[in-house]
């Protein structure tokens, strides 16, 4: 039987609600906190793609420093010292598509996720808290982002709503402050209801009651934020979206493309500090340079070993690269509010919680680390059979020690990786 | 039910004691205080039986040596002396212990056997377990999911409302989106809620129209805009000079202009005529385009404002009042210029061009009769044509003008690129005329504001919800909004205590701002943020009138009950069969039950992913014939549908699902993917009743092109794909999930040719071949339908379609064995071995109803009273429609 504790089933046993706070006593991401002095890095990036990326074709056979480009690390050949490779890290979990939501949770699939953590301690000033992006349809199959509720966060799809929520004035000001103000009572009432409807209904019900609380005070804190970015002047950037949203699934690439550009405006205005994005990878049959592929992304990442589908399949990683090249870019020209790069105190993750889409296994997943103050330019490699190798949860507690928390664990891992990147 | 009543006294009495210890903060007291009320509930926990000996022995004679913890064959361990029933994965664990023994798929066959009243003696036991353990019922609690909000919105304020973009997607489960334990809610989403109740409250009762300042918004020459050469800046003035209809080929517009609100405007424009015509005016048009839309509107479509004839080439002034609505602005168009992206229009005006002027044509001629590299020598779309044949025209070595027949021939040619010919030959407009002249645009309002079109329709949605103003004060009308709203929103009787908050919150707002509007304003989105309209189902065990209707109503009709099914909910008749049976029948034979219908099938048999597929061009032989137009997918989604409905409609027999003798197609349909005779001069694209012989490869949920194409990726068919499709939908017998830890196969299929060669390295394992035995036979005998449903006996060769290397086609081979030992050779043995005992199909068809009606997974008693459910019908001969009857008059629909 399972021997990790479900905090749920246990609290189901003893017929109690999710109301309760949580209770220490469980190897649970405890409430972060601050530590004292400056953090190095102030803004934190993931990226998840849902296929991951060919390992053979992404990680050299060196080790340290000397590695030689691979056709998945050209496109990343002029960022060679602002980042750092990982291979053989993993979660100890279970394998299949199901477990790749556990990408950013730990062990466990619906644990809060990394980014939450550090959105908790580090978003909030920001207009925003995090962003959830997705390059695309695709988020109601996989999930990337879960909160501290354990409900996982939805995703935006659509450029022209991204940028909306960032940049994009409110029609009438007074009005929209009035209906904040007034939505408070409103809010007030539907609770109180929320609550009598407490004392009615079985305790199984009690739970879906409960995510009613919690969305009622995630709301609240989101109102009061808007509240307050109401009089603040929006960010003026100079930047333009197509005229159409690029959400059809052949267009995935140009999601992408505008998604980066997008995040980079986010970052260097300060309107948010953590952002995921999520790389769907289903039916897309995709155009690159005027030839389509031979099939659809989803099955050639499931090439058997196929080597035309690998061919065709790293014309597609190799645009992610090139992509993820090219905001690394953004990031080293935008400035920060004293003047330097934003990348330096930016961590970007470009990862995926699955190491091999065609085996469907979830070892030795894909990890590329850049920015965030880190010493970069090395290919890190592990090997999961020896004693005492680090799981990728211990790079995790690295990199929210990085953004200032005082975090020593993350789900299943106790240590840090920060002899690594130091 | 006894278990749930005692975990709700539990839990009075436990919450006080833990609140006292936190408060104490002493974690290691705290540690104690929950392992004891861990074992106080477990141990007064009727969930955790030991197994009785009997059965014990059972498991250990003829299981515990494959399934024991330590050899955990398949994953599975029954070592453990205890059943913990409260857990999930446990009852199913046991539910598929006892599906094995009952099917005598286990012990396996070259295992010791138990005896038959052993046999009989555990799976009694379990059963009576299961049925106690997994009680019919168990809905969660649960939202509405995006449809069924969508819908009761409608059906509340009677409008067609449009979900924002950023709507989030539900979560699906059991293959639904309406499963009630997937339905979450967050934070992100109900600020959704929110923003729509807000919307909609905004538009209902909206705020007092703020008074706006007329302003005036100077457009000089140069501010104006265009797109695909359009226009063109000449000396501070936009010159147009085509008359094409799109907006976004022929007419300018303010580029930073948009009307601040509706109202009525006072435009002023400078135009003149550069170069018109002998003897004719220039016509200017002007349209209301949308200020962010235009480029892509039409001038056919467009509400016009004014219209001047233009013959000086003096600016002169030109000043004309017209309503714009919010956000609008103008479009100025050259109606009636000669140049114009037509195909029966360009040859007409290139003739009279070169009767004008030899020397152009002579040029045309020229660039066509070129060489530029290894291109023919079109001419370049606009200005860099337009260079290219002045600088023909202007040189020595023109050749004589053609006339007469080569003229003739010349003219076609050159306007057979409509779009780059009119370009180019804008910019000889722009250069010579003739051309329509803006030099300035003035706009100054809004004089007087005015209801914009969007404003008078929700007055009228306004009075429709709230009734006349005149003659009752402010309470009254308060008092009548909640009185009738609240009940239709909260799709139940509301008590008075629950009404009086309401009028109080409302109330209060008004004495707030002075404002009815802002009181039911008020009131309004708080009833639709409130957990009473957001989820249904909050009382467990048998459904109440109210909750019954709902169930129907959302199940058979998409959408909450309507007037009739309220009052047999309130009087309580709903609850008798005859009432609930007669309700249902007439939501089927409604016009609603095409929603059912739809999204019904857009789930079970995922044709909502025809919607997005586009199949790849290279399966298509000939396109003339075939190419999955528009119509054809249409076709394809439509098609299952409508075979449905009859199924339906006329309670056909469950095995002409199977094997029908009809279905709905459309002509190109018929002929090119079923190769189905089909008579001609039909309607093109209608949908037509075929029929033909039972026992063959047509129709059926194995037969339609729909079905086998939605199971495929567009590109090709994969055996395994298809088989878990058809075991999990059809056949009712989902394979297991892979076990958790086995490890990542790394099958070497490189050298493997066909798709059986390919599989058949995944069936030498022998962890594989367990599922793979079941799935593969079926999954080869629907090899027979390509990507987009044809029937093929061989797969395409790849590589270019005329140049044939010489490589045998594969052949298609469908042939394989069941579990059960039934030899399949193609589809039709398929067909014929389902026919033969339809109660598989019957069951799964009806588990798939009842799981999309009741929002929940069926359990084990469920599955038992399904299996009863259709036995019965069965055995009186009964059809589709009387089966679906006896599902929703059955415990399952009728309990949470």
């Amino acid at each position: 039987m399972n021997s990790s504790f479900d905090r749920r089933r246990f609290l189901k046993a003893i017929g109690m609600s999710l109301a309760l706070p949580v209770l220490e006593s469980f190897p649970v991401a405890s409430v972060s906190r601050l530590a004292k002095a400056p953090a190095k890095a102030k803004r934190l990036v993931c990226v998840g793609a849902n296929l991951g990326l060919h390992g053979p074709s992404l990680f050299p056979s060196e080790t340290g420093p000397n590695w030689s480009l691979t056709p998945l690390t050209r496109p990343l050949a002029q960022h060679r010292e602002s980042f750092s490779l990982f291979s053989g890290l993993d979660h100890r979990a279970n394998n299949g598509h199901n477990e790749w939501d556990n990408y950013l949770c730990g062990r466990n699939v619906g644990d809060v996720s990394l980014d939450q953590i550090a959105a908790e301690a580090i978003c909030k000033d920001t207009r925003h808290g995090s962003l959830q992006l997705s390059a695309g349809k695709g988020s109601f199959r996989q999930k990337m982002v879960y909160n501290q509720a354990g409900v996982s966060l939805p995703m935006t799809e659509r450029p022209s709503v991204v940028y909306q929520t960032l940049f994009g004035m409110p029609d009438n000001l007074e009005r929209t402050e009035y209906l904040i103000k007034s939505g408070r009572s409103s809010l007030d009432k539907v609770t109180d209801e929320a609550k009598n409807l407490h004392g009615w209904v079985s305790a199984a019900d009690r739970e879906k009651l409960d995510e009613y609380f919690s969305s009622v005070r995630d709301l609240e804190q989101r109102m009061q934020r808007q509240l307050k970015g109401l009089h603040e002047p929006r960010p003026e950037v100079d930047y333009k979206l197509p005229a159409f949203d690029p959400i059809a699934p052949t267009l995935m690439l140009e999601n992408q493309a505008l998604m980066y550009d997008l995040m980079a405006l986010a970052l260097e205005t300060d309107s948010t500090r953590v952002i995921t994005m999520f790389l769907p990878g289903l039916g897309e049959v995709f155009t690159i340079n005027g030839e389509t592929l031979s099939a659809g992304y989803h099955a050639l990442s499931h090439h058997g070993n196929n080597e035309g589908m690998i061919e065709d399949l790293l014309k597609v990683e190799s645009q992610h690269m090139l992509l993820l090249a090219g905001f690394l870019d953004q990031l080293k020209r935008k400035r920060d509010a004293e003047g330097q790069p934003l990348l330096d105190s930016t961590i970007v993750m470009w990862g995926a919680g699955m190491g091999d889409a065609s085996r469907h296994s979830n070892t030795n997943l894909p990890i590329i680390l850049a920015g965030g103050g880190f010493q970069h330019g090395k290919h890190h490699a592990f090997d999961r059979n020896e004693p005492g190798a680090p799981l990728l949860g211990d790079l995790y507690v690295t990199m929210l020690q990085q953004l200032g928390l005082e975090q020593d664990r993350f789900s299943n891992a106790s240590r840090n990786m920060n002899q690594y990147l130091a | 039910m006894k278990s749930k009543v005692g975990l709700l006294v539990l839990n009075q009495l436990q919450r006080p004691v833990l609140y006292r210890l936190q408060r104490d903060k002493q974690p290691f007291q705290k540690r104690i205080a929950c392992i004891a009320m861990l074992f106080w509930g477990t141990s007064t926990g009727y969930t955790i039986e030991p197994i009785p000996a009997p059965s014990y022995g059972f498991l250990e004679t003829y299981c515990l040596d494959c399934h024991d913890d330590f050899e955990r064959k398949a994953e599975i361990s029954l070592e453990a002396s205890e059943i913990d029933w409260s857990n999930h994965e446990s009852v199913e664990l046991w539910e598929r212990v006892i599906k094995v023994l009952n099917t005598d798929e286990m012990p396996p066959k070259k295992e010791r056997q138990p005896s038959a009243s052993e046999r009989t003696a555990m799976t009694e036991w379990l059963d009576d377990r299961l049925i106690e353990h997994s009680p019919i019922g168990g809905t969660a609690l649960r939202r509405l999911n995006k449809r069924e909000y969508r819908s009761s919105l409608n059906e509340l304020f009677e409008i067609d409302y449009k979900l924002p973009d950023g709507f989030p997607e539900d979560n699906r489960a059991h293959g639904f989106d309406n499963q009630g334990d997937a339905l979450t809610l967050s934070g992100p989403l109900l600020d959704s809620y929110r923003k729509v109740a807000n919307d909609l409250a905004e538009k209902l009762f909206p705020p007092d129209r703020k008074p706006v300042e007329a302003s005036s918004f100077e457009v000089p020459g140069e501010d104006f805009t265009y797109s695909y050469s359009s226009g063109s800046l000449v000396d501070g003035a936009m010159r147009l000079v085509s008359s094409t209809d799109s907006i976004a080929m022929s007419a300018t517009w303010p580029s930073r202009h948009e009307a601040p609100a509706t109202g009525r405007y006072r435009i002023e424009l400078e135009l003149s005529a550069f170069n018109p015509p002998e003897g004719e005016d220039v016509l200017c048009r002007i349209y209301a385009v949308d200020s962010v839309q235009a480029p892509s509107q039409n001038s056919k479509e467009l509400r016009q404002l004014g219209e001047f004839a233009i013959r000086h080439a003096q600016p002169e002034r030109y000043v004309f009042e017209a309503l714009l609505e919010k956000g609008e602005t103008i479009a100025l168009r050259y109606a009636n210029a000669s140049l114009k992206e037509d195909r029966d229009q360009l040859p007409e005006h290139l003739r009279k061009l070169f009767s004008e002027e030899p020397k152009l044509a002579a040029a045309f001629k020229a660039a066509e009769d070129m060489d530029v590299g290894d291109r023919r020598g079109t001419v370049e779309r606009g200005r860099l044509g337009w260079e290219r044949l002045k600088g023909l025209m202007e040189s020595n070595m023109l050749p004589d003008a053609p006339q007469s027949e080569a003229l003739d021939r010349l003219i076609p040619v050159v306007a057979k690129n409509l779009r780059a010919t009119t370009e180019t030959l804008a910019y000889k407009h722009y250069e010579e005329g003739p051309a329509l002249q803006t030099h300035a645009a003035s706009i100054y309002g809004p004089i007087e504001l005015a209801d914009s079109k969007q404003n008078r329709y929700w007055q009228g949605r306004s009075s429709r919800l709230i009734g006349e103003r005149a003659e009752r004060t402010e309470a009254e009308v308060v008092a009548d909004f909640v009185d009738r709203f609240l009940p239709k929103a909260f799709r139940r009787f509301v008590p008075e205590g629950l009404k009086a908050e309401y009028r109080a919150l409302a109330e209060a707002e008004i004495g707030r701002s002075d404002r009815l509007n802002d009181g039911l304003h008020l009131a309004l989105r708080t009833a639709l943020t409130s957990p009473h309209f957001l989820y249904r189902g909050f009382r467990d065990g048998e459904l109440d009138g109210y909750d019954l209707a709902s169930r129907l109503a959302f199940f058979l009709a998409n959408r909450p009950p309507d007037n009739q099914l309220v009052r047999v909910a309130r009087d309580g008749s709903i609850l008798s069969s005859e009432v609930l049976r007669c309700q249902a029948n007439r939501l089927i034979d409604s016009r609603n039950a095409r929603d059912f219908v739809s999204s019904f099938l857009d789930q079970w048999l995922d044709l909502a992913a025809l919607e997005d597929l586009v199949p790849d061009r290279t399966l298509f032989e000939n396109p003339r014939q075939f190419n999955y137009r528009d119509d054809e997918r249409k076709a394809y989604i439509e098609e299952p549908k409508l075979f449905f409905k009859e199924m339906l409609d006329t309670n056909r027999p469950l095995e002409d699902f199977i094997d029908p003798d009809f279905t709905y197609t459309i002509d190109s349909v018929s002929r090119y993917v079923y190769e189905l005779p089909v008579e001609m001069g039909g309607e093109k694209g209608k949908m037509r009743r075929v029929t033909f012989e039972r026992g063959g490869r047509f129709g059926g949920v194995l037969g339609m092109a729909g079905v086998m194409t939605a199971t495929a990726n567009g590109v090709d068919t994969q055996p395994v794909v298809r088989g878990v499709w058809a075991l999990e939908n059809i056949l009712g017998s989902p394979p297991p999930e892979p076990p958790d830890a086995v490890p990542a196969l790394t099958p070497d299929t490189s050298k493997a040719v066909t798709p059986r060669e390919m599989l058949a390295a995944h069936m030498a394992e022998e962890s594989c071949s367990a599922c793979h035995k079941k799935i593969d036979p079926v999954g080869f005998v629907l090899e027979s339908f390509d990507p987009i449903g044809r029937w093929r006996e061989t797969y395409p060769v790849p590589g270019e379609k005329s140049k044939n290397s010489g490589r045998e086609p594969l052949r298609v081979e469908t042939d394989g064995v069941l579990p059960d030992g039934t030899e399949l050779w193609d589809v039709r043995d398929l067909k014929a071995y389902l026919v033969d005992d339809i109660r598989p199909f019957a069951e799964c068809l009806s588990e798939k109803l009842l799981t999309y009606a009741t929002g929940r997974e069926m359990g084990y008693s469920d599955r038992k009273l399904i299996a009863q459910i259709v036995a019965e019908n069965e055995a009186k001969g009964g059809g589709f429609r009387d089966l679906l009857l006896a599902l929703i008059d059955s415990e399952s629909f009728r309990t949470k």
